[in-house]
């Protein structure tokens, strides 16, 4: 791991708003973050915390009501890919930043054999003749652990399981070697023994080609499993953020520690009642006046209430927005022992 | 051991393959074939096993939605089969809860009316019964009866979950099958759900059959688990002793494959099946699990393993196991 210090992709002071009739929503709250080479980052967080958005903003592919602030940047070697046309945009998507989504069915076209599928794209972008994109397709379809990729040139999606047409979305991400790999809930769809396989094939290639991965995800078990670093959304900010093994150690931000705390163990005996964060998100159009976790947090005090805490630095390599961090840490963490 | 609460003697359903005039003669998908099971008063079982193994076909036949193709279902000691007033009244004491909780509401009706409705079909109390009935409902599932009189699209998926738990609870049931009641939740979400189930488990002594894809759920809430796979139970065991020595290998691939949220033991021996799931309406020859079995050998792709008795309240269908 080379670590942010070389990042490939940096986010600064990203915000995105969408006027509705009722009020602002802001998706995207004034996020930053990077992603080094070579790294996988892992974005979590609850359902509408902003992740897709996200993602969505960096491939350039966010529904056009939602809308950027100025000064928001996403700058990819260099280049503020917010501010670039969207001919020139065309050429780093699915050619330099590439993205799986979580549903492959709704990525890939029912009608062409997924042979085509797969190479049109190599002939574009790499301007290779089809035989010669025919080969690279059948070595990345091997390469994903399709067994036997010549005779599956011709097969028709709906012709394959889900966690082949799963492979198949990763071997088209990677037909054009990108440097960064967006993996929006690539195994969320799928049964954990073939989650297993597809994730085993993700690592894989991140140690062969040094790609760079974003997944985003809710399992925190696929974190654990695959990610270098960690960022935890809520209500469209980063809370936390840290390097793996230290934010799982030790959490700061107590809406990461109530989530590892809620899943159930997998080893030893099972637990009467599981830990909850009780409550719910809050609507996004009646955000608190304070700390967004507030309503849910058993640390809040009378300053959570009135005053929103910044994401600042809490140690290396630690970032979380929380006004009692050092609360936490005095307290002893029994996660996942 | 007592009476069981609920038998399911060697169910089966079988649909035809394709529909009409095209339909291949005598193809069956054979999405359960020849399940027996056993649930007593008080007790979870979970069902476990893959996308398409039938979990949700037998659930629906239990709680009498769907109709065995052979087979049958006995709840206290009568047969679900039989027509009439008395499979009415047996329909009462099953519920279930579903996994998506966007679309088992109905839209258009209030909470209110939505957790009456079954006392409504089965002509249960007045009017003002109802009320005070679905009040504590609401209440018993961390709702108030403020909640009542809004609309589903007014509440997140964890409440409506809730909303569907208390129409279940409505009638009193002895049995709820609950159909991946937690998979499209937040695991924070989930949290809240799977103790609400236990905690009302323990209040009314009612039985649960746990449907999920996902272990850790399932563990948590049962006290017994079936692991299905292609239309079939590959083993049957009491849950922490499942999961401390699982005898069939694909139970064990099934616990090892979970990632565990815990970064330090990722680097853990793995079982990595390698295939895909088969075919369902294609089955192999033999062993379900043979194309996918890191055990498998020529006998397994030529004979069935039947499902065997190897210790008190333990079975297995594999020659090999563990
Ligand atoms: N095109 C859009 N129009 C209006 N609102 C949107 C749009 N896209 C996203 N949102 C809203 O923005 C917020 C963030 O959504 P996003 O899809 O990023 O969530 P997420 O973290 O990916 O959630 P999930 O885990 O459910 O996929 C949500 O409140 C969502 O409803
Ligand atoms: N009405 C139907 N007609 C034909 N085939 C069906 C029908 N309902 C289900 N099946 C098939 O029966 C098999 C079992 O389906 P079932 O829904 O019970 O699986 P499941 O274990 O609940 O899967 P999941 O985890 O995806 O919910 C599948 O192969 C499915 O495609
Ligand atoms: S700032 Fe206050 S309310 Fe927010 S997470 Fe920290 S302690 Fe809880
Ligand atoms: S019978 Fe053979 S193929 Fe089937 S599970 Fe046992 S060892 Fe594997
Ligand atoms: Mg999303
Ligand atoms: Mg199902």
């Amino acid at each position: 791991m080379r670590g942010p210090n070389e990042p490939v992709l940096e986010v600064k002071n990203l915000c995105s708003y969408i006027p509705t009739s009722r009020g602002v929503i802001k998706p995207v709250n004034n996020i930053s973050f990077s992603i080094g080479a070579g790294e996988i980052v892992a974005l979590v967080g609850e359902s509408g915390s902003g992740k897709s958005v996200t993602a969505l903003s960096i491939m350039g592919l966010n529904s056009p009501s939602i809308k950027y602030e100025k000064d928001s940047v996403i700058s990819f070697k260099g280049e503020n890919l917010l501010k670039m046309k969207k001919r020139q945009m065309k050429k780093i998507r699915g050619n330099e930043i590439s993205m799986i989504f979580q549903d492959p069915m709704s990525s890939l076209n029912p009608l062409h054999p997924i042979g085509k599928q797969i190479a049109e794209p190599i002939q574009l972008h790499q301007g290779v003749s089809y035989q010669k994109a025919k080969e690279i397709v059948v070595n990345l379809l091997a390469k994903v652990g399709i067994p036997d990729p010549e005779n599956r040139l011709n097969d028709y999606p709906h012709q394959l399981s889900g966690g082949m047409r799963q492979r198949i979305m990763i071997a088209m991400a990677l037909a054009c070697n990108p440097s960064l790999l967006i993996a929006d809930e690539p195994t969320t769809a799928l049964d954990v023994t073939i989650q297993a396989q597809i994730l085993n094939v993700m690592r894989d290639l991140q140690k062969d080609t040094g790609i760079s991965i974003l997944i985003i995800t809710h399992d925190l078990g696929v974190v654990a499993e695959m990610a270098d670093r960690v960022l935890v959304m809520y209500c469209g900010e980063i809370v936390e953020e840290g390097d793996v093994y230290s934010l799982f150690k030790n959490p700061q931000h107590p809406y990461t520690k109530g989530l590892l705390a809620s899943v159930p163990k997998l080893r030893g005996a099972s637990e009467k009642l599981l830990h909850t964060i009780p409550g719910a998100v809050p609507n996004p159009l009646e955000l608190p006046k304070g700390c967004n976790f507030s309503g849910r947090c058993s640390y809040a005090t009378e300053k959570c209430l009135t005053e929103a805490p910044n994401l600042v630095e809490t140690g290396k390599d630690r970032r979380a927005a929380c006004w009692h961090i050092v609360d936490l840490q005095t307290e002893e963490v029994t996660v996942h022992a | 051991m007592p009476e069981p609460l609920i038998s399911i003697k060697d169910v089966k359903k079988h649909y035809p393959i394709g529909s009409g005039l095209f339909s291949k003669k005598g193809k069956w998908l054979k999405a359960v074939d020849g399940i027996s099971l056993d649930v007593h008063r008080g007790e979870t079982v979970g069902l476990v096993g893959e996308s398409g193994c039938g979990k949700s076909t037998l659930g629906r036949m239990v709680v009498g939605l769907l109709e065995p193709t052979s087979g049958e279902v006995v709840f206290e000691g009568n047969s679900l089969l039989s027509k009439g007033r008395n499979k009415r009244d047996l329909g009462k004491k099953i519920q279930m809860v579903f996994q998506d909780p966007y679309s088992s509401l109905n839209p258009r009706m209030n909470v209110a009316n939505i957790i009456a409705e079954p006392l409504v079909l089965h002509k249960i109390g007045t009017s003002s019964e109802r009320k005070k009935r679905v009040d504590e409902l609401l209440e018993k599932v961390g709702l108030t009866s403020a909640h009542g009189s809004r609309y589903p699209e007014e509440f997140s998926g964890g409440q409506r979950q809730r909303i569907g738990i208390a129409r279940a609870l409505a009638l009193n049931p002895s049995l709820i099958v609950c159909d991946e009641p937690v998979s499209a939740l937040d695991v924070s979400i989930q949290a809240q759900i799977l103790n609400l189930l236990k905690e009302i488990q323990e209040d009314m002594g009612l039985s649960y059959i746990f449907i999920a894809h996902g272990l850790q759920a399932v563990k948590h809430i049962s006290d017994r688990i079936v692991v299905m796979y292609l239309g079939k139970v590959m083993e049957i065991s009491e849950t922490d002793q499942l999961f401390e020595q699982p005898l069939h290998p694909y139970t064990e691939a099934l616990i090892s494959a979970v990632p565990e949220p815990d970064p330090t033991v990722r680097n853990r021996e793995r079982i990595l099946l390698s295939g895909d799931l088969p075919n369902p309406a294609n089955p192999p020859l033999g062993c379900r699990f043979s194309t996918r079995c890191p055990l498998a050998d020529e006998r397994c792709r030529l004979e069935e393993p039947p499902l065997e008795q190897v210790s008190e309240g333990r079975w297995v269908a594999c020659f090999y196991h563990g």
